[in-house]
């Protein structure tokens, strides 16, 4: 998701495609630790939402990093680097607009379901 | 397959890719295996399908068009593209487009699924050269062999006359004047000459062939001589069929062509900008 998406984000389709709706998860799963997280944690928790391969995060966390929504920083964990991935202020912003999207999107599918005559 | 085993192929099938990228995913696959500790490595392993899919999808990472191609389906997030055994693969960057027909001529390859280790992965450009393939061969199988045939024998004959036509064309085209309209004037005159020519020539041999053949049945009282002007007539009258399959040549394709072309060149000079949209 890049700016144009930020800025013109409520009067789209945002989760049209499903990369924007794992971008979203991966944003959220980060957010919640304030000193970050790494790759293999990451990968364990969004495995306890959706149905992921375990090969799958590693270019939605590339790309992350590279629209500023992410940041890294090494740490030196049992005599080894571990790298971990922390959410940006740009990041917020991006997670605060799926947020809200995926609000209006999961209350009209919730009434539409309602309304359905089963 | 063991973790080592893993991290090395998976090296090696990246040796193609910008050493900051390489290193970067190496880095990353080889933390998340040391994460996942001794008793979930092999399960992990299982799940990255092989180090080939797992290089594909960095190297479709790279080349961005990873972006569009996800999917949550009823059981999680999944990409068609990189479901086993039939995820597709991006080019390596390091290799040269493949010739297009050789490329063709392996079905494997076109396909895109090549799997071969560290081999050249068969490309969108695979397709386009079967493609191109199949369109020679059609062109191609125009050509009976008789024509080619009776092209190869009538070389000898042909060239002097084309030398002749040739020359003719150039010579007019200088003499009329080295400008457009003169070289155009030139060309079409010859078209005009060949036109009328070409016909007027094959029956005139195969008339004097005919007139041979019938006079040498005459001369056959003096049999050396009536065979000779026979065979003549004979050859002539060959010369003649070989003018009629020019003529069919000329006017049944080379005309209509012409006529197309040119038709075609104006309309798109006309209609340029229709064209370009």
């Amino acid at each position: 998701m890049t700016d144009e998406g930020i800025k013109n984000g409520s009067e789209d389709m945002v989760f049209n495609t499903g990369a924007a709706l794992l971008d979203a998860v991966v944003l959220a799963v980060v957010s919640k630790e304030m000193e970050g997280t790494y790759g293999y944690r990451i990968t364990q928790d969004v495995r306890g939402v959706i149905d992921i391969s375990e090969s799958t995060l590693y270019p939605v966390l590339r790309r992350l990093l590279k629209d500023e929504c992410l940041e890294v920083y090494d740490q030196a964990i049992d005599g080894r680097n571990r790298r971990y991935y922390k959410i940006t202020e740009k990041g917020r912003v991006q997670l605060k607009l799926y947020c809200s999207e995926w609000g209006n999107y999961s209350c009209k599918i919730s009434r539409i379901f309602e309304e359905a005559m089963i | 397959m063991s973790r080592d085993e893993f991290m090395r192929e998976l090296e090696y099938l990246l040796q193609d890719i910008p050493d900051e990228d390489k290193a970067d995913a190496i880095a990353y696959y080889r933390d998340y295996l040391e994460e996942a500790g001794p008793e979930n490595e092999e399960s992990a392993i299982r799940e990255f399908g092989s180090p080939e899919r797992v290089a594909a999808i960095i190297r479709a990472d790279l080349s961005g068009n990873l972006e569009q191609g996800g999917e949550f389906t009823d059981h999680g997030y999944e990409d068609e593209r990189f479901k086993e055994p039939n995820y597709q693969l991006t080019p390596r960057l390091d290799l040269p487009e493949e010739p297009a027909g050789e490329a063709g001529g392996d079905s494997q390859k076109a396909k895109g699924y090549g799997r071969g280790r560290g081999g050249s992965y068969g490309s969108r450009s695979g397709r386009y050269g079967e493609a191109e393939e199949k369109e020679k061969g059609r062109v191609r199988r125009r050509w009976e062999w008789w024509q080619i045939l009776l092209l190869c024998l009538a070389v000898p004959f042909l060239l002097p006359l084309v030398l002749g036509v040739g020359g003719g064309a150039l010579g007019l085209a200088f003499g009329v004047g080295s400008g457009a309209i003169g070289i155009l004037t030139a060309l079409l005159t010859v078209l005009l000459c060949l036109a009328i020519a070409l016909p007027a020539a094959t029956f005139g041999i195969l008339l004097a062939g005919v007139i041979l053949i019938i006079f040498g049945i005459t001369r056959l009282t003096v049999l050396v001589q009536g065979i000779l002007y026979i065979g003549t007539g004979v050859g002539l009258f060959g010369l003649g069929f070989l003018g009629l399959s020019l003529c069919g040549l000329y006017y049944g394709r080379f005309l209509p062509w012409l006529v197309t072309s040119a038709v075609n060149f104006f309309s798109r000079l006309i209609h340029r900008r229709r064209v370009t949209e």
